[in-house]
């Protein structure tokens, strides 16, 4: 390969030399300028210095000191940028989850005692029972719980928080069972919902017979205002407005 | 400047040949262009299909049964109902399970097999479009299977004191699936760039009378 | 001429590297996922009998059958007597399953019959969904055994695997790799003929809606 190679002599090409056998055509694309050369831009003073040779950035003068300093840090940063792309994605997938699903805000009352929250108070009873009336036996691994709900306004306000609540049986791991209500004898309009007067909620909960005592009844009080005579879209408007979370779990111990 | 020596008989042909060209060139294009021959090629004619035809849909293969007009007692109590059918046999050619859809009414694109229903001619105008289900002895579905034959039919109930037409006409288009740049997209209604969906062919049906229960 | 013949051979081998570097990077990319495959859910595996836990549930294939109809248990409060038996123009396959939740009360989706050819078929519509494993609540503490019903031509049965999902939490997002169980059903050519040649020409789905 390289023994086809043949050195040529130095040749002149600028500004061309006038050839013999040119007959008159000229590549001169334009007039040369006759007048003297402008003055160059003044030349870097003292010994020309291509910056970085003194400090080894040519491979033909190795530095031993600076190579593998430089390799760790280009390592590392590879390392950086691999975990900021994975975990950037990652993260802002989970916000966007967060974001939907707010954590929730438990508050935790002992057995027996009466939760007050957002004008209205709570309370829970809960009766343990193996069978329903007009129902087939229960298998032996679980038990009912029948939740007799009580709910009081402490003023209108109370009365105008008067929506369905979700109720669930939750166990301290996280672990969580159904709970629907049954029946309730709570007033649907505000003329008739009196301020002081309890009504209730009857709820029903299948649990594994083992963990019956040790699970809590966990309200979520709902956030729905219903206030009287008012139009459909002005309470959409209002509701928009005061964008209230159903993040509030009232959570009573058995 | 001075050009490059030459015979004096190439320098006189020499500009006469490039601007001939081109000429001949932009005559060929300009008659072209007049003749119609630069637009796109029309499209293939639709077929013109009749009762128990055959038309490959891409994602099915239609066979266009019959249609029929049926009468059936009023809810309630009611006066009778007045239907039309129109009956298709179905095969899903795809990997997935689809559903019967609708057809598209009022400018809404339909959706599904019956998405492909792109016009019928009388158009049967109903609130809620025509019921589009499987039929099949027992309970109806709205499922085609990959690799199944479906009886599927279309009813439109026909408003108080409109008699059956003596015939439809339907547009049938046909399914493409295009491949996604980024994520599966799924059948989609053959169309023109992105000009209304393709009119496969016309299938022309003969309304059976029929008292049907 | 001597003194270059190894610049050039590094130049060469700097190409060389180059042009490698330069295929495995493209050739990289065949292996790059898609979006259907890293939004894709994410499946545990298991064979019939086997009981198979993916993250929010657990489910066990108990057995299969097949069955030229289906027709639905007494159900109080749905129209009884006619119009409750369903037919196919293939054949139904049933597939027992027993499903618990791990943590939470969860939901089955309509669960998908994948076949050796890549066919996905849904979970029938012809039955009420109420009385298959879709319909109730699975909780902890306790086994829901409720059936998965399919409509698939008998030629697709051998090979075929059930794929069980729990439905999408509410906040209307599509959750990205979402668990899903896959079970092979262990219907080999001979299987599947005998469970064909065996079904019952009726299977009744049992059970309170």
């Amino acid at each position: 390969m390289s023994g086809e190679r043949r050195a040529f002599p130095d040749r002149q090409v600028w500004p061309p030399v006038a050839r013999e056998d040119s007959g008159g055509a000229s590549t001169q694309p334009f007039p040369a300028v006759r007048s003297a050369p402008l003055p160059r831009s003044a030349p870097p003073p003292g010994p020309l210095e291509i910056p970085g040779t003194a400090r080894g950035d040519l491979p033909a003068s190795p530095a031993p000191a600076g190579r593998p300093a430089r390799t760790a840090l280009r390592v590392t940063a590879a390392v950086l940028a691999l975990a900021v792309a994975v975990a950037v994605p990652t993260w802002d997938g989970y916000m966007t989850y967060k974001d939907a699903r707010p954590d929730d805000r438990v508050h935790t009352f002992a057995a027996g005692r009466t939760a007050t929250f957002q004008h209205v108070s709570w309370k829970v009873a809960v009766e343990e029972s193996d069978g329903l009336p007009g129902d087939r036996p229960l298998e032996p691994d679980r038990r009912w719980l029948r939740i007799r709900l009580t709910r009081t306004a402490l003023d209108p306000e109370g009365v105008i928080r008067r929506g369905i609540p979700d109720v669930e049986v939750r166990h301290p791991d996280g672990r969580s069972w159904m709970a629907q209500i049954t029946e309730d004898d709570v007033p649907l309009t505000a003329a008739e919902h009196r301020v002081g007067t309890p009504y209730h909620y009857d709820v029903l909960s299948l649990v594994p017979r083992a963990l019956a005592r040790e699970v809590s009844v966990c309200v979520r009080p709902s956030s729905f205002r219903t206030i009287e005579n008012e139009s459909f879209e002005d309470s959409m408007k209002r509701t928009a407005r005061e964008s209230e979370l159903n993040d509030n779990v009232l959570c009573f111990r058995r | 400047m001075t050009s490059p020596p030459g015979g004096a008989a190439t320098r006189r042909r020499r500009p006469v040949a490039v601007p001939v060209a081109a000429l001949v060139a932009a005559a060929g294009l300009g008659i072209t262009a007049a003749l119609g021959g630069l637009d796109e090629a029309p499209d293939d004619p639709p077929r013109r299909l009749g009762p128990g035809a055959v038309l490959d849909q891409g994602e099915f293969t239609t066979r266009f049964v019959e249609s029929r007009a049926t009468t059936r007692p009023g809810r309630y109590g009611g006066p009778d109902k007045r239907y039309l059918e129109i009956v298709f046999q179905v095969t899903n050619k795809g990997d997935e399970t689809t559903g019967v859809g609708a057809p598209g009414q009022g400018g809404k694109p339909g959706y599904f097999f019956a998405g492909s229903l792109l016009r019928m001619t009388p158009e049967i105008r109903s609130d809620f479009g025509p019921d589009v289900f499987v039929q099949a002895d027992g309970v109806p579905g709205k499922q085609l299977h990959p690799g199944m034959e479906s009886t599927v039919v279309v009813r439109y109930e026909l408003p108080e004191g409109r008699r059956p037409p003596g015939q439809v006409r339907l547009d049938v288009g046909t399914f493409e699936h295009p491949e996604g740049f980024t994520q599966e997209i799924g059948w989609l209604l053959a169309k023109d760039d992105d000009g209304p969906p393709v009119v496969a062919a016309q299938v022309t049906l003969p309304v059976r009378r029929k008292a049907a229960g | 001429m001597a003194r270059s013949a190894p610049g050039r051979w590094r130049r060469l081998g700097g190409l060389l590297t180059g042009a490698v570097l330069a295929t495995a990077a493209v050739a990289a990319q065949s292996f790059a996922f898609s979006r259907d495959d890293y939004s894709g859910p994410l499946t545990w595996t298991g064979g019939l009998g086997e009981t198979v836990t993916a993250s929010r549930i657990s489910v066990r294939a108990e057995g299969v059958h097949a069955a030229r109809a289906i027709e639905a248990g007494t159900s109080p409060g749905t129209s009884s007597g006619t119009g409750q038996r369903a037919t196919t123009k293939g054949i139904f396959l049933v597939v027992d399953l027993a499903a618990t939740s791990t943590r939470v009360p969860q939901r089955i989706a309509p669960p998908v019959l994948l076949t050796e050819s890549g066919r996905r078929y849904a979970a029938t519509d012809k039955v009420n969904g109420d009385l298959t494993i879709t319909g109730p609540f699975i909780q902890w503490g306790w086994w829901v055994r409720k059936a998965a019903v399919f409509e698939v031509p008998p030629a697709e049965l051998a090979g075929a695997r059930i794929v069980v999902h729990p439905q999408e939490g509410n906040g209307g997002l599509i959750e990205p790799s979402a668990p899903e169980v896959e079970i092979d059903l262990g219907l080999d050519e001979a299987a599947a003929a005998r469970l064909v040649s065996t079904a019952k020409d009726v299977h009744t789905l049992a059970g309170k809606p």
